[in-house]
């Protein structure tokens, strides 16, 4: 059976919805990403539109340096996540999670839907990282680039450490989260 | 995620390297061997699809890593 988590995700009146995160992205989310969320993103020519799940995930399958996680709700993709358990702290040297990719669906993004038909599923992805960051003896740790509006939520809402613009990549702002704020956010979110 | 247990049996010097790189890296020795074999993993699907992998010195002079 694929493995999974369950949480609870909000909908527009802040009613609980049960949902459950997924370990690895199959071809039935690939498939959701590719029709239903792609011609939305394309309408407003979101920084995301462009991202290729079919082929990130065939070009690190089977590889255990990368996790894939995926959000579903009644049998509809709500978020997707890349991690890869490979990457160098910019604090201290040491190993620390990164995620590759964050995704949620165009109807759960406050800046496109406003309600979002279902809260929480980019925290949720985000409090997966930590306990995977966790599990791999890394402490929750992790860092990730940011596209350019999603960085006030990780500068404010998850308080992560900000290193600035990266010439590496595209010039996208480069963060990492303590293990200190990830404990907190594992408590808060979980608690 | 599920774990199982495993044995590993090594030598002095092994476990001193063992020893010296969680220090270094600020790992348990079970979290840094996982992630010995998540690198050698991608090392091997890498030379596997015919990739190279090398190492550059500060005077950019390269050298191949060749698994056998």
């Amino acid at each position: 059976m694929r493995p999974f988590v369950p949480i609870n995700l909000r909908d527009p009146v802040g009613a609980k919805i049960a949902a459950k995160i997924y370990d690895g992205i199959l071809p039935h989310n690939i498939a959701d990403f590719e029709t239903k969320w792609l011609p939305e993103l394309r309408k407003v020519y979101a920084d995301d539109a462009k991202w290729d799940w079919a082929k990130k995930v065939r070009s690190t399958n089977k590889l255990l340096n990368f996790r894939a996680y995926a959000v579903e709700c009644a049998g509809s993709t709500e978020g997707l996540m890349q991690l890869n358990l490979q990457h160098s702290s910019r604090l201290d040297g040491h190993q620390i999670a990164y995620i590759e990719y964050l995704h949620t669906a165009p109807w759960n993004r406050k800046e496109l839907v406003n309600p979002p038909h279902l809260a929480l599923v980019g925290i949720s992805l985000i409090v997966q990282a930590i306990v995977s960051s966790k599990e791999t003896g890394y402490g929750g740790r992790f860092a990730l680039h940011s596209l350019p509006g999603a960085t006030n939520w990780y500068r404010k809402k998850l308080d992560m450490v900000e290193f600035g613009s990266d010439d590496s990549a595209g010039g996208l702002i480069y963060f990492e989260l303590t293990e200190n704020k990830a404990t907190e956010l594992i408590d808060k979110f979980t608690g | 995620m599920k774990t199982k247990p495993t044995t590993l049996y090594l030598n002095d010097a092994e476990a001193s390297v063992l020893e010296k790189l969680c220090e270094r890296r600020g790992l348990s020795k079970n979290a840094l061997l996982r992630q010995a074999l998540r690198i050698y993993q991608l090392v091997d699907a890498k030379a596997q699809n015919g990739e190279k992998l090398f190492f550059e010195d500060k005077g950019k002079e390269k050298s191949e890593l060749i698994l056998v």
